[in-house]
């Protein structure tokens, strides 16, 4: 029999949390699924177990997690940690909790699956010591460690810019900072200046970076095109076209970064409706004020269902709770609304700032589409060259690709190369990517033992079935 | 190689390709090998190419570890413990049909 509480939570960052200690205080049984060992998410990832040093470091914005997760765990949400969820199916969800098979149902479903950093495709992304410029922060977090320098970072977006504040602060030697941004982002961005005085702290933090960033040690390059990665005598290099010249600059390690996108793998598994940002260029699920998506039940909060932000992440994990517990009949229409109107305001304000952000760190799409080298899938190690002939040949949807080269059919199931594809094809095919319909996602979403999903209790199958 | 620049003074002690190591308390598999001074976590059972994690966040499945005898572990998911034994991956391991059982 499945585990059964009213609500069941996927992902225990501020949006999930949140969500959680909403739900809770009005009675509601919650249950929260979380991949990790411990509460947080990737923002405030490890924060219960960080030294004191790496906590001060950090500073208020990942410590701020504490106090979330102090209130979470007072509340009488149940916590599920090292839970990978790899399907839901009729309201039921599956998760492989430290290999072994649960089943957990309820009368509603909150996502709060948060985002990840969009893969950067480039020449030699495969190599080792090449990572995404978030991947080097969750490393710091939840390892305490620092990179091989010298460092070479590349990209566009306000994660790369806290990267390269964290390096300088390190003393960490920074070999260049390659930026595919032009200065056409920062003219279109002006308008969106107005709006986001809502937020003059942050905006006064974010230029606080960005003057950092540009008056360092390190070179720092503008509209950078064309990087392409090797493997030199001991040190990884760097080629890429500035301008009119090429250059070339060595480090031990590299740093992508292209945007934050959300994970939409449960969104779609379930079926919900999906709209494209074409400023950010990712898909994010359709939801109303109250995190509903287009399914009955299900709930999409926080950066997987838009790129927000912790702050925001939280109030809407916040919302979708108190809907919870207001369709639940643990209170009233009038309640939920008086008891929401505060997060409300607040979202308004935290989000005055988005507007601003996705213009300034709008990726440049001809600089999202691989060369014709560079590996792609990196599972099957398929190049885009190979991707570009099988669209010739009259293969334009990812899916199509996938049945012909094998790209998605790897362990990662297509989370590194279904960005990519999606803007070959848009290239090739003069289309918007919201014209292409994304990889078809079907369970298990996560590589799970076949033994382990004949232990599924089929029973809760049966019991849940609608029809 | 990356350095334990905030980790806990504590150490454990660990094996990674059957070499006994100490790391600092509460990293990960993936953060233990890198600091261990491994120039990468796998090969990819393809083309032997050498990779190591890229996302740090389970997505990527680059940092695939055999950790205490079961293959295609996570590694920058799970934290290292006393005694803990690691194996990095060399092309596709193999899966014995017991697995899980």
């Amino acid at each position: 029999m499945p585990v059964y509480s009213d609500i069941v939570i996927i992902g225990a960052g501020p949006a999930g949390m949140s969500a959680a200690i909403a739900a809770s205080n009005y009675g509601l049984s919650v249950t929260v699924l979380d991949r990790q060992s411990t509460v947080g998410g990737q923002i405030y990832r490890n924060v219960e177990q960080s030294s004191p040093e790496l906590q001060g470091f950090l500073g208020k914005h990942y410590t701020h997690g504490l106090s979330i997760a102090e209130k979470f765990h007072a509340s009488s949400a149940k916590l599920v940690t090292n839970a990978t969820v790899w399907n839901i199916e009729n309201g039921t969800v599956n998760a492989s909790c430290d290999g072994t098979a649960m089943s957990f149902s309820s009368k509603h479903i909150i996502i709060a699956s948060g985002a990840v950093e969009r893969p950067v495709a480039v020449s030699g992304w495969t190599l080792p010591n090449v990572m995404g410029a978030g991947a080097a922060d969750l490393l710091l977090k939840d390892s305490g460690l620092t990179l091989d320098a010298p460092v070479v970072i590349y990209g566009n977006g306000p994660l790369l810019l806290q990267s390269v504040t964290h390096l300088q602060q390190l003393d960490i030697p920074i070999a260049g900072i390659l930026l595919t941004a032009s200065y056409q982002n920062f003219f279109s961005s002006l308008p969106c200046i107005p709006q986001a005085l809502m937020r003059p702290t942050y905006l006064f933090e974010g230029m606080q970076m960005v003057l950092k960033t540009l008056s360092g040690k390190a070179p720092v390059f503008l509209n950078v095109r064309n990087l392409s990665l090797s493997r030199g005598d001991k040190q990884l290099m760097a080629s890429f076209s500035h301008g009119s010249k090429s250059h070339s600059l060595s480090g031990q390690t590299v740093l992508l970064h292209e945007g934050v996108i959300p994970d939409t793998r449960l969104t779609r598994l379930t079926g919900c409706l999906h709209n494209w940002n074409s400023l950010q260029r990712y898909w994010y699920p359709r939801t109303t004020c109250w995190g509903e998506t287009t399914q009955q039940d299900v709930y999409a909060v926080g950066d997987g269902a838009a790129v927000y932000g912790a702050e925001a992440a939280a109030l809407q994990g916040t919302l979708a709770g108190l809907e919870c517990a207001r369709s639940l009949k643990s209170m009233t229409k009038k309640e939920r609304d008086k008891k929401a109107s505060a997060a409300f305001r607040k979202l308004r304000k935290v989000t005055s700032t988005k507007p601003l952000i996705d213009t300034c760190f709008a990726p440049i799409p001809s600089k999202l589409i691989p060369a014709d080298d560079a590996i792609v899938c990196r599972c099957e190690e398929i190049t885009a060259g190979e991707i570009r002939r099988t669209i010739a040949q009259g293969f334009i949807t990812p899916d199509g690709i996938k049945s012909q080269l094998r790209t998605g059919m790897g362990q990662c199931q297509g989370r590194m190369c279904e960005q990519a594809i999606l803007e070959i094809i848009a290239q090739e095919c003069a289309l918007e990517p919201d014209c292409i319909p994304a990889y078809h996602i079907q369970p298990p979403i996560f590589p799970v033992s076949l033994g382990e999903i004949a232990r599924t209790d089929a029973s809760s199958y049966y019991i849940n079935r609608k029809d | 190689m990356p350095k334990a620049a905030f980790s806990s003074p504590k150490t454990v002690s660990i094996t990674i390709d059957g070499v006994k190591v100490n790391v600092p308390c509460g990293i990960t598999v993936a953060a233990a090998i890198m600091e261990s001074g491994h120039s990468y976590i796998r090969t990819t059972p393809l083309s032997g190419q050498e990779r190591s994690g890229y996302c740090q966040m389970g997505v990527c499945f680059e940092c695939l570890t055999t950790i205490d005898g079961i293959p295609n572990q996570q590694g920058c998911l799970v934290k290292v413990h006393e005694g803990m034994q690691i194996a990095r991956q060399h092309t596709a391991p193999v899966i014995s049909s017991n697995e899980g059982s």
